[in-house]
């Protein structure tokens, strides 16, 4: 029972002395306050460390959310430009093509030239290689009927002979079925142009050389239309291709020139029709193509791509 | 196979033919699937299938095409004759229709040149021509064969059941 009151009696001046300490200020003895300091400096200086560590992952979880946050808008901003981007290309490139078709026809005011839509080339083919046709997706409720010439601003490319509402069918001047009335640029000497089922056009029925005048037909030499009305008939001056070779032969009345296509016929996007054009040419239009073959515009004065 | 399926199969073949497969055209040559769909069923059920199928596939491409009727479907047909020869031989081997698509291929461009020529179509015989008509076509055939056979072979197995018409 005294050891109690003891105690108790001891506690309550421990209790009293550290509120006397506390109201003047007092910090305690300096051994013990450094021999506490010695103790719990390093225990400190690890606990800081690791919250410093916890800090640092803390921060660097945030910054890597906020930047893969920021990674993704970015990532669907450059999508978005990317879009944009192919866009542009795509309208740069149909913007040319179309600028390039206006030039052309510009330079042809003699012609009634509907133009078709863009995808008038991509809308199909011929089901084999050895027929060459195109589907374009304008037809008769666009003004477009069977036999109507089908160019693009480097020349031709073939002749209406299907026609639907909305819908028509060309076939290429390489097909096997056609045939063109041609001419030699340089020496005027006519010929007919026929395709073929693979494809390779010829210059025939071109008159042999005349003793001591320039050959008729040379590699190199531009091929356009005639305008004759001796075949399936096509305006006058319009662009074909390039004599790429000659078979001659003294034993034939007539020579043959090979010419390649100033149009990449298996590529066609962008096509014009040549509408409201009749067959019957206009009295002395081939002499005035003569007299003034500047007069075509530049598109058919120099169509080499 | 349901005719439905069928129909519907070749409709898929040659419309893909006249819009998607010109763009994968090797030189003069493009890959014909029509005629792979000809082989494939030819091949799998039989000669008389293989005709029938070659005759529906011919009209839907001649329907398509500039030329005349008959351009497609009589060069078909006799593919798909030629077909119907080597049909049952070599069972699940990819060589026999390989061989049976090359080898159709072959007549069908031969074929055509012939109908196209009694048409009045400039053809081409030499040697050198006619070569640069079907070796491309072989090649580009035989690379596309794979494409069109299998999914084929599994769909009419699975329609009609796991045996060959001609393993019955």
């Amino acid at each position: 029972m005294v050891r109690r009151d003891r105690s108790s009696w001891m506690l309550a001046l421990a209790l009293l002395g550290v509120m006397f300490g506390l109201a003047n200020g007092w910090r305690g003895p300096a051994v013990i306050n450094g021999a506490v300091a010695r103790v719990l400096a390093p225990i400190t200086h690890v606990l800081r460390g690791a919250r410093e560590q916890v800090g640092i992952v803390s921060t660097s979880t945030r910054r890597i959310e906020a930047l893969i946050a920021r990674n993704a808008v970015l990532e669907q901003q450059n999508a978005r430009a990317q879009v944009e981007a192919t866009k542009y290309g795509q309208l740069m490139r149909e913007n040319e093509q179309l600028r390039q078709l206006f030039g052309f026809k510009k330079s042809r005011i003699d012609l009634d030239l509907l133009g078709a839509s863009v995808r008038a080339g991509v809308v199909g083919g011929e089901p084999g290689a050895l027929v060459h046709a195109l589907w374009l997706d304008q037809g008769a409720a666009d003004g477009v009927v069977v036999g109507n010439p089908v160019a693009s601003d480097r020349g031709l490319i073939g002749r209406v002979v299907r026609v639907y509402d909305g819908a028509s069918q060309v076939q290429l001047i390489s097909d096997g079925g056609s045939a063109v009335g041609a001419r030699v640029e340089r020496s005027r000497a006519t010929g007919m142009l026929f395709g073929s089922a693979s494809g390779e056009m010829t210059l025939r029925f071109i008159p042999q050389n005349g003793p001591g005048m320039p050959p008729n037909v040379v590699v190199g030499d531009v091929v356009h239309t005639s305008g004759l009305d001796n075949a399936d008939s096509f305006p006058g001056m319009m662009p074909i291709g390039q004599v790429v070779a000659v078979r001659q032969s003294d034993e034939r009345p007539n020579q043959e020139a090979v010419v390649r296509p100033f149009v990449d016929l298996g590529s066609v996007e962008l096509v014009l029709v040549v509408t409201g054009w009749r067959s019957e040419p206009l009295p002395n239009a081939d002499a005035a193509n003569e007299a003034s073959p500047a007069a075509n515009g530049p598109a058919a004065a120099d169509p080499r791509p | 196979m349901n005719p439905y399926a069928a129909a519907l199969v070749l409709f898929v073949a040659v419309v893909a033919q006249v819009s998607v497969m010109p763009s994968a055209s090797l030189g003069s040559a493009v890959p014909h699937l029509p005629l792979l769909v000809i082989v494939s069923c030819g091949y799998v059920r039989g000669a008389r299938t293989g005709l029938l199928w070659a005759l529906a596939a011919g009209l839907l491409c001649d329907q398509l095409s500039a030329a005349p009727i008959g351009t497609y479907t009589l060069p078909l047909a006799a593919a798909a004759i030629v077909v119907g020869r080597g049909s049952g031989r070599l069972a699940d081997s990819i060589f026999m229709p390989a061989a049976l698509a090359a080898a159709a291929t072959v007549v069908f461009v031969l074929v055509q040149m012939v109908v196209l020529a009694l048409g009045g179509n400039v053809v081409a015989w030499s040697w050198t021509a006619v070569a640069r008509l079907v070796v491309p076509a072989v090649l580009l055939n035989l690379l596309w064969l794979p494409v069109v056979y299998f999914p084929l072979r599994w769909s009419m197995r699975r329609a009609d059941g796991p045996r060959l018409a001609w393993e019955r």
